[in-house]
C-alpha cells in the first residue's frame, strides 16, 4: 500500500444504547455496531468492504462520512480531523464525500424531475447558477451514460439501472474526492449490475476518484476492489491486495466467507471444499469475549478466549489479519465496560 | 443427484399465464414445458420479470384468479394440478408439493408461535391429535438442525435470525414429507455462509427423502452447486435448458451467454494483473405488456445472425446430439459455437 491516505479512521466506535422497555426507561445495552476500526484509504484506489449483514459494515461507510455520529476514536479526511467537524467545515465536507445508495427506487425523490435531482447539489454548494447549472447537469447525465435530454423526467420513467445512474450523477455533482457506495448494485439484475460496475471502474478511473465499495457480493467487490476489507462483527478482522484476500486469505473467517460463495461453474462447484460455518453471527449487542469470531470458527484454541486479537501483516505483502493462527498479537480481555460510551 | 426416473414427479405441458393489469395483458409465462423426475433438482434461473416466480405460482393455484388466467397441463404424480377443484388442491398443498418462499421476513406471520404454524399444517392434513402433531413439529425442526427445537415451537419469528426462519419455513413445507419441493428465490435473502447452510440441508433432505426439487434463483453460482437441469427463462420464455454442465459450460443462446459473461468471477478475474470489464448486455428485459415479436431477446441481442430474428419466434431446438437422456435444447435463430 502506497500513496497518500485521503481517508482515515483511527479506534473508531459507532456504539448505539439498546433495551430500555417503554419510553422514559434509560437504556440497558450496548450494540457495537462498529467496535474499535483502524483504517486507511490510499487516494485513487477502491477499497471493497465486505461482511454479511449486520456486520456494521454499513454503519462504517455512514460513520466515514459523518453520517451517524462515532462514539469513540476518530476520523480524518485529507489529513484533517473530521471527527468533531461542524458547520461551513462539515458543509464543504459534504461536497467532496459522497454516497450512492443501496435501493434506487427509495433514494431518489419521486416528485423531483432528474434534473432538479442532480442539481441539487450545486445549488446548496453554490457551485453553478443559471445556464451554467443547466449545462453542468448535462454534463453529468451524459458522465454516467444518460441521455441529457432525460433531465426533465421523473425517477418512476427510469429502470432500476437507470435510476442508479440518476443516483451517481447527483453524488459527482460536488466534484467529491471520495465516494462511498452502500450496495450500490444489490437491487439490480444480474445483466445491469455488469453495467453499473464497469460505469464505477470507468468513472473512478476517468476522475481519480476513491471508492469504498460496501457489498455482500465477494464477487462483486473482487472484480471492483483494489483492496479488500472484512468486517466481522465491528471489526475489521482481514484487510489487503484484492487478489491476495481474494486467492489465499489468511482469517478463518474470509476463508470460510469466500468458500461459501457459489461459483457459476458446475465442474468447479462439485470439487469444492466448502467450509460451512455452524450458527448464525452473533448479535452486535453481546460481542463474545477475546476474538469474536470465536463462537463460530473451526480452529478455536485456547487464546481465543481471553485475547483480542490484532490485526498482523501475514501472507502477501500489505496483508494483514487477526488471528491468534498467525501469532498471539492482541489486548487480553478486560472487565466489560459500562453502558456509557466514550464520547 | 443424477438421473431421471421413469415417472416424473411434476411434469409441465404448454403453461401460460396471462395477468390482467391496468395497462393491457401481460403475458408473463409463454408456453413452458419440463419434467421433474424423483430426487432430482431442476433449477429455472431468470433475471426479474422473466415469469420463474409466477410460473410456479400458478402451479400450486396461488395467483389470484380474479387477475390470473392460466392454460396448459401440470401433471404432479400423474394429477393434473390446473384442472383440480380448489378443496383438491387444498389437499395436495402439503403431501404433494411443499412451498419454501423468498422472504423469511414476511412468509411467516408475527404473532404465532412456531409450534403454531407448523401444527397447522400438520394437523390440516393428518388425523393426528395436538400433541402428537406437536412432537412430529418438534422432530421436523431437529431434522432442519435448528438448536433445541421444543423450546423454539414456543417461539415467535422475530426471535429467530434469518437463517432460522428459513429453516423454519423449510420444516413447514416438509411437514407433509412432499413429493416435489419447490423453492423460490430461498436463499436470496440470506448470507452467503447462511445460504450454504440451508442449500445442505436441502440437498442432504432431498437424498434422504428422494424429493423432487424446483430451485428457482437468479443466482447462476447457486444452480451450478445444485442443479441437475437448468431452464433459462427469458421473457417468459425458455430459452435455453439442458444439463448444468452444458447450460453453464457450453451456453448456447445469446442471452445466457450474456448472463454469464456479465457475473464478476471470483474464480478467475485478473487476466495478466489487469481485470477486464464485465460483458453487458445492453438495454433492460422487455415489459411482458409489450413483449416483441420474434425471438424475445433480440431487442437486446448483441448477435442478431438471421433474418427471422425479428419476425419469428425460434423453437427450443436441440443443439449437439439429440440421443441423450436430457438434450441440450436452446430457443435461438443464431448457431454459432456455443463455448464461452
Amino acid at each position: 500500500m502506497s500513496g497518500e491516505v485521503l481517508v482515515s479512521a483511527r479506534g473508531l466506535e459507532v456504539h448505539f444504547p439498546t433495551g430500555g422497555r417503554g419510553f422514559r426507561k434509560a437504556p440497558d445495552g450496548v450494540l457495537r455496531a462498529v467496535d474499535g476500526v483502524d483504517l486507511d484509504i490510499v487516494r485513487g484506489e477502491t477499497l471493497g468492504l465486505v461482511g454479511e449483514s449486520g456486520c456494521g459494515k454499513s454503519t462504517l461507510g455512514n460513520a466515514l462520512l459523518r453520517l451517524v455520529p462515532s462514539t469513540g476514536g476518530s476520523i480524518s479526511f485529507g489529513g484533517t480531523d473530521i471527527t468533531g467537524l461542524q458547520g461551513r467545515r462539515l458543509k464543504e465536507l459534504r461536497r467532496r464525500a459522497g454516497m450512492v445508495f443501496q435501493d434506487p427506487f427509495a433514494s431518489l425523490d419521486p416528485r423531483r424531475t432528474v434534473a432538479q435531482t442532480v442539481s441539487e447539489p450545486l445549488e446548496v454548494h453554490g457551485l453553478r447558477k443559471g445556464r451554467d447549472k443547466a449545462a453542468r447537469v448535462a454534463e453529468l447525465l451524459e458522465l454516467v451514460g444518460l441521455d441529457p435530454a432525460v433531465a426533465g423526467r421523473y425517477p418512476h420513467e427510469f429502470s432500476g439501472g437507470q435510476r442508479q445512474r440518476v443516483g451517481i450523477a447527483r453524488a459527482l455533482a460536488g466534484e467529491p474526492d471520495f465516494l462511498v457506495c452502500d450496495e450500490a448494485i444489490a437491487s439490480l439484475d444480474v445483466s445491469v449490475q455488469a453495467q453499473v460496475l464497469n460505469l464505477l471502474r470507468r468513472l473512478q478511473r476517468q476522475l481519480g476518484l476513491t471508492l469504498l465499495f460496501i457489498s455482500h457480493d465477494l464477487s462483486a467487490v473482487r472484480h471492483i476492489s483494489d483492496r479488500i476489507a472484512v468486517m466481522y462483527l465491528g471489526r475489521v478482522v482481514e484487510i489487503g491486495p484484492a487478489d491476495a484476500v481474494g486467492t489465499d486469505p489468511q482469517m478463518p473467517y474470509t476463508q470460510a466467507l469466500l468458500s461459501a460463495v457459489p461459483l457459476p461453474h458446475p465442474k468447479l462447484e462439485r470439487e469444492r471444499k466448502r467450509i460451512v460455518l455452524t450458527g448464525d453471527v452473533p448479535s452486535a449487542a453481546a460481542v463474545p469475549s477475546g476474538c469474536r469470531f470465536r463462537t463460530r470458527c473451526p480452529y478455536v484454541f485456547e487464546p481465543c478466549d481471553d485475547v483480542d486479537p490484532a490485526l498482523q501483516p501475514v501472507g502477501a505483502p500489505g496483508q494483514q489479519a487477526a488471528c491468534h493462527l498467525h501469532g498471539v498479537v492482541g489486548t487480553p480481555a478486560t472487565a466489560p465496560e459500562g453502558v456509557t460510551a466514550t464520547p | 443427484m443424477t438421473g431421471t426416473t421413469a415417472t416424473p414427479v411434476l411434469e409441465v405441458e404448454d403453461l401460460r399465464v396471462r395477468l390482467r393489469t391496468p395497462r393491457g395483458p401481460a403475458h408473463v409465462v409463454n408456453g413452458l414445458s419440463y419434467s421433474v423426475g424423483a430426487g432430482e433438482t431442476v433449477a429455472v434461473v431468470g433475471e426479474s420479470g422473466s415469469g420463474k416466480s409466477v410460473s410456479v405460482l400458478a402451479l400450486l393455484g396461488l395467483l389470484p384468479a380474479r387477475v390470473a388466467t392460466v392454460t396448459g397441463r401440470a401433471l404432479l404424480q400423474g394429477e393434473d394440478l390446473l384442472a383440480m377443484a380448489p378443496e383438491r388442491l387444498r389437499q395436495v398443498r402439503g403431501p404433494g408439493a411443499g412451498m419454501v418462499f423468498q422472504d423469511p421476513m414476511t412468509s411467516l406471520n408475527p404473532v404465532l408461535s412456531i409450534g403454531r404454524q407448523l401444527v397447522e399444517g400438520i394437523r390440516a392434513h393428518t388425523d393426528m391429535d395436538k400433541a402428537a402433531a406437536r412432537r412430529r413439529a418438534a422432530d421436523l425442526l431437529g431434522e432442519v438442525g435448528l438448536p433445541d427445537p421444543a423450546g423454539t415451537l414456543d417461539r415467535y419469528p422475530h426471535e429467530l435470525s434469518g437463517g432460522m426462519r428459513q429453516r423454519v419455513i423449510i420444516a413447514i413445507a416438509l411437514s407433509n414429507s412432499p413429493a416435489l419441493l419447490i423453492a423460490d428465490e430461498a436463499t436470496t435473502a440470506l448470507d452467503v455462509t447462511v445460504q450454504a447452510q440451508i442449500i445442505d440441508l436441502v440437498e442432504g433432505l432431498q437424498a434422504e427423502r428422494g424429493m423432487g426439487v424446483v430451485w428457482i434463483t437468479h443466482d447462476l453460482g447457486v444452480v451450478a452447486g445444485i442443479a441437475d437441469r437448468v431452464l433459462v427463462m427469458y421473457g417468459g420464455r425458455c430459452v435455453e435448458d439442458g444439463t448444468v454442465d452444458d447450460v453453464l459450460e457450453r451456453p448456447s443462446h445469446p442471452y445466457t451467454r450474456g448472463l454469464l459473461g456479465a457475473l464478476p468471477d471470483l474464480a478467475q478475474p485478473a487476466v495478466d494483473g489487469v481485470v477486464p470489464d464485465l460483458a453487458t448486455v445492453p438495454g433492460v428485459p422487455p415489459a411482458p405488456t409489450d413483449l416483441p415479436e420474434g425471438c424475445v431477446f433480440w431487442p437486446r441481442c448483441p448477435v442478431r445472425g438471421d433474418a427471422r430474428c425479428e419476425t419469428e419466434q425460434p423453437p427450443l431446438a436441440v443443439i449437439g446430439s439429440a440421443d441423450v437422456a436430457l438434450p441440450h435444447r436452446a430457443a435461438t435463430w443464431c448457431t454459432e459455437g456455443g463455448a464461452r
